[in-house]
C-alpha cells in the first residue's frame, strides 16, 4: 500500500510539475481574443537566413498583434510564451487538477496504511526499541553515577564520563530518533511532542556534561549527570503514557 | 596549563570551577573576529559576489585564538565565541544583496544623510526581528523535528573535536585537508597573475584571455617600450584629470578602445607624476592569467576521427560530429574538467538538453552526507526537474524555437524551474508549519512553563521576546515612514493594493506585512538550510520586492529595498541563530546564553556593512569624480544587488511569473499532506538552485547511505561526521583565503 502511496505521488508530482511549466504558454490554435493584444514572454517562432543562426520571428515583450498571429501561424508555430496567466489558455489546467487530486489519493493512501499498521501493531516492535533506549538512557546515567562514586581520581571520572556518555549520544540517542516516524505514528504530534521536549532536553545535559568533563570541569559535569536523570525519567513517563 | 591539553584519550586533568560559557574573552573574540569577518565580506561580496556566513571559520578560528593563543577557552567558550562572531558576520550578506540597489537607482545617500541612518535602523530592526522571531521555533525545529543543520553540524565536529579522541580529531583535520585540495585547483584560477605578452597567444588560444584584452594589453606594453601614448590619448586624460580637479564629471568619450582610468593613467606618465611600468595594471586592461586549475589538465570530450581527404560525406559527417563536440567554435573538442564542475552528462554522450555536471564543491558533499537519507528528496526534486521537466519541455516546444538544446538547461531555469522552485517551498512550507503547529504549541508551552522548573528556564522568555519584536517594530515602522516623508516626488501618486489609503496607514500596514511576511521566511530559510544547507535568500527578497511593490506601488522602491534589506538581513540572521543553536544542543551549551548574546551582538552586523558600504561609495565617487558610487564602471560592481536591481525592474514591468509560483505552492502543499510536511521544501530548493551543486549534493547523500550499509549506520556517523565537517570547514577557509588573496591583488 505504501509503495503504491509513493508512485501515486511521484507521479502525480511529475504529472503537476509538467502541466505547471505549461501556464504561461499559450496554444495558437486557440481563438484570436484570446491571444491578439497580448503580450510575448519569450521570443517566438525562428527563421534561419541562409548561412546564418535561427533569428526570431517577434522577440520577448513584443505585442501579440493579428497580423504577427497570421504571420507565427503560417510559419507552423505551435506555442507562445505570453506574459499574463489566463485559465482559458492554460492547457494544462487539467492534467495539473488531475496531479493534485492524485497528491490527494497519495495522501490518503499514505495516512490510511499508517494507522493500519499502527492498529495491526506492525510498528509495534520499533517503538519497543525506543522504548528499550529511553530505558538503556536511563540506566546508563543512573550507572554512570554509582560507578564514579567508587572511581580512584578527577582524571579517572572525567574519563568515564566522556566514554559512557559517549557511548549514549553514539548508540542510545540514535535509537530514539530512528523511532521517530513510528513514534509520531503511535503517540501523534503532540504527544510526540511532549516526549521529545524532555527528551532533548535530557539529550543536552548529556552532551553538557560530556563537554564539561572533556573540558576538565567535573563539578558541572555531575550536575548535569544529576540533571539528566529526572529529565530522562520524565521523558520515559511521557513514551510510557 | 597542563591541564588544557588534550591526552589523547579524550580527557584532561579535572577543575572544579564554574564551567565558562559567556565570558569577556569569547564575547571579545566574537564580536572583534565577527567585525572583521564582516567587514572583509562585505567588501568581498560588493566587489566579486563572494559571501559566507562564518560559523565554522569561526569556530576553527577561535580554538586558534581562545585554546591556541590565550591558553583558555572550553567548549562552550568557544561556541558562544562562533556564535557572537556569525551574529556579527551574516548580517553583511543581507545588506550588500539589497542596500546597493538604492545606489544603482540613483536613491543613493551619504553617511551624513539621515537616509544611511533610517536603512540603517530597518537592518538593525531586521537583525533583531530575525533572531527573535527564529528563537521560539527552537523547540520545533531541532528538538522535536531534529533537522540536521549541516553546517551546525560540521561546527559542533570541530568543537567536540579535542574529547573525541585522536583518531576523530585526525579525520576531522583529514577532511579539513582533503577538501581544501579538492577545491585548490577549482578556487586557484580566481587569482590572476599578470600576463606577459609573449604568452597572450596562447592564453587566447585557453580561452583566458579574450582577443580585446589581449589586444588592449600589447597597446599599453608598446606605450611603455616607447614611453609615450598616443597624442590623442594623453589629451583625453588631461581633459580628465581637468574636469575631475573641477569636481566635474566628465563623460566625453575618449579615443576608441581606451578607458578613462587608462587615459588618465597615460597623461600622468606622460607628465612624469607615474611610473610607464605601473600602466601594468590590470584595472587599466593589462590582460592576467589565471592560476592553475582543473582546466588545465586539458580533460576534452573525444577528438571525432579525422575525414578523409576528398570525401565530402565524410567531411560532413566530421563537421558534424564536432559541432557536437565543439560547443564553443575553438576548434578543439570542449573540455570535460572545468574549472570547477564536472560535465558527466557529454562525457557518456546524453543529449545536450539533459544536464548531467556534478560542481566540484567540496562543501555540497559534506553538507549532502550530513543530511544522509532525506537528502534524497533534494535529489529527486533536482532529477525530476533536470532529467524529465526540461527534456520533456524541449522535445515538446514549450520553449522557443531560438533556444538550443545546450541552453535548455539554462532557459528552463529561469522561465518555470526556479519559479516554480520558490512555489514549492512556499507551499511547502505553509505546509510544514501547518502541519507543525502542535510540535510549536507544545515548545511554546514548554518555554512558558520552564520558568518555573528549579534552575530556571533554559531558554529566553518570551516576554523578552515579545518585546524585542515589538521594539524592531516599531524601529522599522518609523525608519519607513521617514524615508517615505524624505520622498521628492507626492505621496499621492502611489498606487498598489493600499494605493487609496492615507500614507501613514499605508506604511503601517507595509511594514506589517513586511514583519509578518519575515517571520514566514525565516521560518522558510531556517527550513532550507536546516535540511541541506542552502539559504534561498534571493528568492525571498525577489518575493518581497513583489509583495511591497504589489502593496505600495511599483514605484515605492525605496519602500521595497527598505523593507526587502530588513527581510534580507532577519533571514539571515535566523538561519544562522538556528545553526548555532543545532551546534549549542550538540555540545550541551545552554540556548539561552547563545540566544542573548545574539540577539544583543546581531545588531553589530548591520552598522558595520553600512559603515563598511559607505565608505566604499565615498571612495569611488571621489576617484571617479561622481556617480553612483558602486556598480558597473566601479571596482565594486555589487553583482547580487544588481540581480535584484534586474527583479525590481522586472516587478516594475510586470515581469512576475505569478502563476508559476501559485501552481509550485498547491504542489508543495499536496507534497506536505501525502508524505512528510517539509518535502516541498526539499523539492523546492533543487529546483531553484543550481542543478550541478544538488547532484554533488546528492552524492554525499548516497554515499552516506552506502557507508551505512557496509559499515552499519553508527559507524558512518562516527567517521564520516568528522570528515565531511573537514570538508565543508576546508572549502570555507580555503575559498576565504583565495578570496581575500583576490582582493589584495585588487
Amino acid at each position: 500500500m505504501r509503495t503504491l502511496a509513493s508512485l501515486i505521488i511521484t507521479a502525480a508530482l511529475a504529472l503537476g510539475v509538467l502541466a505547471g511549466a505549461t501556464a504561461y504558454l499559450a496554444r495558437l490554435n486557440l481563438p484570436d481574443q484570446l491571444l491578439i493584444g497580448q503580450t510575448l514572454a519569450a521570443p517566438a517562432g525562428a527563421v534561419s537566413p541562409a548561412g546564418g543562426p535561427a533569428a526570431a520571428i517577434a522577440r520577448a515583450q513584443e505585442q501579440i498583434t493579428p497580423e504577427l498571429l497570421a504571420q507565427l501561424r503560417e510559419a507552423g508555430v505551435e506555442r507562445v510564451r505570453l506574459k499574463d496567466f489566463a485559465m482559458a489558455r492554460w492547457e494544462g489546467r487539467w492534467p495539473f487538477a488531475m496531479a493534485l487530486m492524485g497528491l490527494g489519493l497519495g495522501a490518503w493512501l499514505v495516512r490510511s496504511s499508517s494507522r493500519r499498521a499502527i492498529a495491526t501493531g506492525v510498528v509495534a516492535d520499533d517503538s519497543a526499541d525506543a522504548a528499550q533506549a529511553v530505558a538503556s538512557i536511563r540506566e546508563a546515567v543512573a550507572g554512570l553515577r554509582r560507578d564514579l562514586t567508587s572511581a580512584h581520581d578527577d582524571r579517572e571520572r572525567a574519563k568515564l564520563i566522556t566514554a559512557r556518555l559517549s557511548q549514549v549520544q553514539r548508540v542510545h540517542v540514535d535509537a530514539v530518533l530512528q523511532a521517530r516516524p513510528v513514534l509520531i505514528g503511535r503517540l501523534g504530534l503532540s504527544r510526540f511532542a511532549a516526549f521529545m521536549d524532555r527528551f532533548s532536553a535530557a539529550e543536552r545535559l548529556v552532551n553538557r556534561a560530556w563537554s564539561a568533563a572533556v573540558d576538565g570541569y567535573l563539578g558541572e559535569s555531575l550536575e548535569c549527570i544529576d540533571r539528566a536523570g529526572p529529565a530522562i525519567e520524565e521523558a520515559a513517563q511521557r513514551l510510557r503514557a | 596549563m597542563a591541564q588544557q591539553d588534550s591526552r589523547g584519550d579524550g580527557t584532561v586533568p579535572p577543575r572544579r570551577r564554574g564551567y565558562p560559557e559567556v565570558t569577556i574573552a569569547s564575547v571579545s573574540f566574537g564580536v572583534i573576529f565577527g567585525a572583521i569577518l564582516n567587514a572583509a565580506i562585505t567588501y568581498s561580496g560588493l566587489k566579486i559576489g563572494f559571501t559566507i556566513t562564518g560559523s565554522a571559520v569561526a569556530a576553527v578560528v577561535g580554538f586558534g585564538v581562545l585554546r591556541g593563543i590565550l591558553r583558555r577557552g572550553t567548549i562552550q567558550e568557544v561556541n558562544i565565541g562562533q556564535t557572537i562572531a556569525s551574529a556579527v558576520n551574516t548580517p553583511g550578506s543581507g545588506v550588500i544583496f539589497t542596500v546597493p540597489v538604492l545606489f544603482l537607482m540613483g536613491l543613493g545617500f551619504g553617511l551624513t544623510d539621515p537616509s544611511f541612518w533610517l536603512v540603517a535602523a530597518a537592518c538593525v530592526a531586521g537583525a533583531v526581528l530575525g533572531v527573535a522571531f527564529i528563537i521560539p521555533i527552537r523547540k520545533q525545529m531541532i528538538d522535536i523535528d531534529r533537522i540536521r543543520f549541516p553546517s551546525g553540524t560540521a561546527v559542533a565536529a570541530i568543537l567536540k573535536s579535542p574529547g573525541a579522541g585522536p583518531a576523530k580529531s585526525v579525520v576531522l583535520g583529514a577532511g579539513v585537508v582533503l577538501g581544501a585540495l579538492i577545491y585548490l585547483p577549482a578556487g586557484l584560477p580566481d587569482i590572476r597573475l599578470n600576463a606577459d605578452v609573449a604568452a597572450l597567444d596562447a592564453l587566447v588560444a585557453r580561452g583566458a584571455v579574450t582577443a580585446e584584452n589581449a589586444a588592449s594589453t600589447r597597446r599599453i606594453a608598446r606605450w611603455i617600450e616607447s614611453r609615450a601614448a598616443p597624442a590623442d590619448v594623453v589629451a583625453h586624460g588631461h581633459a580628465l584629470l581637468e574636469a575631475r580637479s573641477r569636481g566635474d564629471r566628465l563623460e566625453l568619450a575618449g579615443p576608441s578602445g581606451v578607458s578613462r582610468e587608462l587615459a588618465v593613467a597615460a597623461a600622468e606618465a606622460t607628465d612624469g607624476q607615474r611610473a610607464w611600468e605601473s600602466l601594468r595594471d590590470r584595472r587599466l586592461g593589462w590582460a592576467t592569467r589565471p592560476l592553475w586549475g582543473f582546466s588545465d589538465l586539458d580533460l576534452r570530450l573525444p577528438m571525432p576521427a579525422p575525414a578523409a581527404e576528398g570525401d565530402t560525406q565524410d567531411q560532413r559527417r566530421f563537421q558534424v560530429e564536432m559541432s557536437r563536440v565543439d560547443r564553443d567554435g575553438d576548434g578543439r573538442p570542449d573540455l570535460v574538467l572545468t574549472k570547477d564542475k564536472v560535465n558527466a552528462g557529454r562525457a557518456i554522450g546524453l543529449p545536450d538538453q539533459i544536464e548531467l555536471i556534478f560542481a566540484i564543491a567540496p562543501f555540497a558533499f559534506g553538507a549532502g552526507f550530513l543530511s544522509g537519507r532525506a537528502g534524497l528528496f533534494v535529489l529527486a526534486g533536482g532529477v525530476l526537474a533536470y532529467f524529465l521537466l526540461n527534456p520533456v519541455a524541449f522535445a515538446l516546444g514549450w520553449m522557443p524555437e531560438t533556444v538550443r538544446a545546450a541552453d535548455a538547461p539554462n532557459y528552463a531555469f529561469g522561465a518555470f524551474n526556479r519559479p516554480l522552485g520558490i512555489g514549492l517551498l512556499l507551499g511547502g512550507a505553509a505546509m510544514g508549519i501547518v502541519a507543525s503547529l502542535p510540535s510549536i504549541r507544545e515548545a511554546l508551552r514548554s518555554i512558558a512553563k520552564a520558568g518555573a522548573r528549579p534552575g530556571g528556564s533554559d531558554e529566553l522568555g518570551l516576554k523578552w521576546l515579545i518585546a524585542a519584536i515589538f521594539g524592531a517594530f516599531v524601529l522599522l515602522l518609523v525608519a519607513s515612514e521617514l524615508i517615505h516623508g524624505m520622498k521628492t516626488e507626492p505621496e499621492a501618486a502611489a498606487g498598489g493594493l493600499l494605493g487609496g489609503l492615507p500614507p501613514l496607514a499605508r506604511h503601517a500596514i507595509v511594514a506589517l506585512v513586511g514583519v509578518a511576511w519575515m517571520w514566514f521566511a525565516g521560518i522558510i530559510i531556517s527550513q532550507c538550510s536546516g535540511m541541506t544547507d542552502w539559504s534561498p535568500i534571493s528568492g525571498m527578497a525577489l518575493l518581497t520586492v513583489v509583495l511591497v511593490l504589489a502593496l505600495a506601488g511599483n514605484s515605492d522602491v525605496q519602500g521595497a529595498v527598505l523593507i526587502g534589506a530588513a527581510l534580507c538581513v532577519a533571514v539571515t540572521c535566523a538561519s544562522d541563530m538556528m545553526h548555532d543553536l543545532k551546534t549549542g544542543h550538540l555540545v550541551g551549551g545552554i540556548p539561552k546564553r547563545q540566544q542573548a548574546a545574539e540577539l544583543i551582538t546581531a545588531a553589530l552586523g548591520p552598522i558595520i556593512s553600512l559603515g563598511v558600504l559607505m565608505i566604499i561609495v565615498a571612495a569611488n565617487t571621489t576617484k571617479m569624480g561622481g556617480g553612483p558610487g558602486i556598480g558597473p564602471g566601479t571596482d565594486t560592481t555589487a553583482p547580487q544587488a544588481q540581480a535584484l536591481q534586474a527583479v525590481i525592474e522586472g516587478v516594475q514591468g510586470g515581469n512576475v511569473p505569478y502563476a508559476l509560483y501559485a501552481v509550485g505552492s498547491l504542489l508543495g502543499i499536496g507534497l506536505g499532506v501525502g508524505v512528510f510536511p517539509g518535502l516541498g521544501v526539499l523539492v523546492g530548493i533543487s529546483m531553484y538552485l543550481p542543478f550541478h551543486y544538488i547532484l554533488t549534493y546528492g552524492l554525499g547523500c548516497l554515499a552516506n547511505m552506502f557507508l551505512g550499509r557496509l559499515k552499519g549506520r553508527i559507524w558512518a556517523e562516527d567517521w564520516g561526521v568528522p570528515l565531511c565537517a573537514g570538508l565543508i570547514v576546508g572549502e570555507a577557509l580555503l575559498a576565504l583565503v583565495i578570496n581575500i588573496t583576490v582582493l589584495g591583488m585588487g
